[in-house]
């Protein structure tokens, strides 16, 4: 149940937006596609809107065939990136816009309009009118738009863009708290990762037209499958090695053991710099390196080594550029990346 | 320096420091005439002064050869009103209240048409919407009277046009579609139609589509779409549209004149026939006050209920 899309196409033209794209969303989860700008996720949450038309595909909602459904049909709404709020209409009549259009009785529709204004804490503001609004309170307009018609599946476009960065950590919780709240369905377009893993259960690492990879946020970020997701998702240091037995690696730093078996015979391994430990037990010591950078960062230090290396400390050390550090790799922080670089969602075993 | 202001002089001749320079007052005032003066003169010659005589001239006796008598009277006013020589008819009222209907309608049709238009062209590819736009805008550099006396020709009883309608049965055959009401507003239309597309174009060419979206996501019919999301945003454009195509329409005499025929009279030619064949200026500018006060009243109620309707 939720969301399922089938082989989802669209070309514009010569271009490939979108590529044979599957997608799978269970009831009551907050999804999000991450990507690039390009990679096509704002086009997919259109085609899930009914704002754009598949060129080939099915997309499902609830066990229902909504593909050819028209928007203003489909129990769908969207929380756009400008918010796109009616300017002539206050606060109250936005909220109450998509219940009206529905013929939904009126003292009914402010009842409901006036309820969902209370959930976005916008009470006091019903009866401004946006251009009188912050954008932190637009945003939060354009929610309790797209809420009070208690949609399927609420889709988000990049609802955040537009706030900075300290209102956005905010909103970002918040927008976690009124999904568990409601247990919606909430799709999420962003660019940012740092977005899509404060609120998201899920997420679809998008490529161009393709989901590169897709799973729980955590299962991702510390196991990006390829080169693509891994470096959207800031692992920093590629090093390319070769393999000398089942699970050991050569790379330029010396000889690594990994956790798991190794797939291949020449590839690419990725480290977190935040994985890297600075270790003052010689025996314990993968690589030793010079610091030539050092990047302070106030509760955390970056340091650049003389190998090319990034490595992240968790407090701020008595460290200065030119001195010589011990390096541990942990065996569980060596991420072996796959050549392949797209992956297709099993979506026949979701449903 | 700080700015003194010049009513520290109390006297004109009383000379002040003034921007590092010791000057009279009446200089400074001197110098202020010879700035504003281009644009004062302007808005006396070319509106203060005819709106002022027009107002004059509406109140005195038209003399026995067509002269103006210094003389006030009222009797414009009431032959206005239909009091004449021979009692009292309604023929005056009965050519205001048709004319008010004539630039109502074709202001309504003019707007009808203007949004598909405006859409039609704001679709076009940048290339070819130059060549669109100029095609919509040839009629404007020739004579609006060459213009009408086209019409005339398209009209005429020998043309296919007339001769589909007749084959119809809705024309006597024989018969051109003019002198009619339909021949007036076809003109009236195709004189005024550019005044509203244009600027209903250009609303249309920047309107925010991520709204008309909003408003398809929240289950919105068609209707519902163009009432909230494209007639507020084209709002601006629309306004000035009407405007442009009501003032004038109020007071057209050359597209009635002949394509409705000397019994389709409309205030312009009435105005128009006072000031030339009839020669009575004083009655002549009696309805043109009246002609401008109803355009301005008109005007003001359509703009009261257009902000009413936003705040709604």
């Amino acid at each position: 149940m939720g969301l399922t899309a089938y082989a989802v196409c669209k070309n514009y033209g010569e271009t490939r937006a979108l590529y044979d794209v599957d997608l799978a969303v269970d009831k009551g989860e907050f999804f999000t596609l991450l990507g690039p700008s390009g990679c096509g996720k704002t086009t997919l949450l259109r085609i899930i809107a009914g704002l754009e038309m598949a060129d080939n595909g099915r997309i499902i909602i609830n066990g229902k065939d909504y593909t050819k459904v028209p928007a203003n049909k489909r129990p769908v709404n969207t929380v756009f990136q400008s918010y796109a709020m009616f300017p002539h209409l206050t606060v109250l009549e936005n909220v109450c816009f998509g219940l009206i259009s529905r013929k939904i009785r009126k003292s009914e529709a402010i009842d409901k309009a006036r309820k969902t204004l209370d959930l976005v804490q916008l009470s006091d503001f019903e009866d401004r009118k946006p251009h009188q609004l912050s954008g932190g309170q637009r945003q939060r307009v354009a929610l309790a738009r797209a809420l009070a018609n208690e949609p399927e599946i609420l889709l988000l476009d990049e609802p955040m863009s537009a706030l900075d960065a300290k209102l956005r950590v905010q909103v970002q919780i918040e927008l976690r708290q009124i999904q568990q709240r409601l247990e919606k369905t909430f799709i999420m377009v962003t660019h940012d990762q740092q977005e899509a893993l404060t609120v998201s259960d899920r997420m679809a690492v998008m490529g161009v037209g393709q989901v590169a990879q897709f799973g729980s946020v955590r299962e991702v970020y510390d196991n990006p499958r390829n080169r693509f997701v891994a470096d959207f998702l800031q692992t920093q240091n590629f090093i390319s090695v070769e393999r000398i037995g089942p699970c050991v690696v050569s790379t330029p730093y010396g000889d690594w053991e990994l956790k798991e078996q190794i797939p291949w015979e020449e590839g690419t391994v990725t480290v977190r710099p935040e994985k890297l430990r600075i270790s003052s037990d010689l025996s314990e010591c993968d690589f030793k390196a010079h610091v030539n950078t050092v990047i302070y960062r106030g509760c955390y230090q970056q340091f650049i080594l003389s190998n090319g290396l990034l490595m992240e400390t968790e407090t701020v050390l008595p460290v200065k550029e030119g001195d010589e550090l011990m390096v541990h790799v942990p065996k569980d922080a060596v991420i072996i990346l796959h050549e392949e670089t797209f992956q297709r969602m099993d979506v026949r075993t979701v449903r | 320096m700080e700015y003194e202001p010049l009513e520290h002089a109390k006297e004109a001749h009383e000379i002040i420091l003034h921007n590092g320079e010791m000057v009279r007052p009446s200089v400074i005032r001197a110098r202020q005439a010879v700035f504003i003066s281009p644009g004062m003169l302007t808005i006396v010659i070319l509106l203060a002064i005819p709106c002022v005589s027009l107002f004059v001239v509406a109140f005195l006796t038209r003399g026995q050869y067509g002269e103006i008598q210094f003389a006030f009277t009222l009797d414009n006013i009431k032959r206005l009103l239909g009091f004449g020589y021979f009692g009292w008819s309604a023929d005056n009222l009965v050519i205001l209240w048709r004319s008010l209907v004539v630039a109502f309608f074709t202001t309504l049709f003019c707007v009808a048409l203007s949004y598909p238009l405006a859409f039609f062209l704001a679709a076009r590819p940048a290339k070819t919407r130059i060549l669109w736009l100029t095609i919509l805008l040839i009629p404007f550099w020739t004579n609006l009277v060459i213009r009408t006396y086209a019409w005339l020709l398209v009209f005429d009883s020998e043309m296919p046009f007339a001769k589909i309608l007749s084959w119809m049965g809705l024309l006597e055959a024989g018969t051109s579609v003019y002198p009619s009401q339909f021949a007036v507003y076809v003109g009236m239309v195709s004189v005024f139609l550019p005044f509203v597309a244009l600027p209903v174009y250009t609303a249309v060419e920047k309107l925010d589509w991520s709204i008309v979206e909003a408003a398809v996501d929240l289950y919105s019919s068609r209707w519902r779409v163009f009432r909230h999301a494209i007639l507020p945003q084209t709002m601006p454009g629309l306004s000035v549209g009407i405007t442009l195509t009501f003032i004038p329409a109020m007071g057209m005499f050359v597209v009635p004149d002949m394509l409705g025929g000397a019994r389709y009279m409309l205030i312009g030619n009435l105005i128009q026939q006072q000031f030339g064949t009839s020669r009575d200026w004083p009655f002549g500018a009696a309805l043109s006050l009246v002609l401008m006060i109803l355009t301005l009243g008109a005007l003001i109620a359509a703009g009261k209920s257009a902000k009413k309707k936003g705040k709604a």
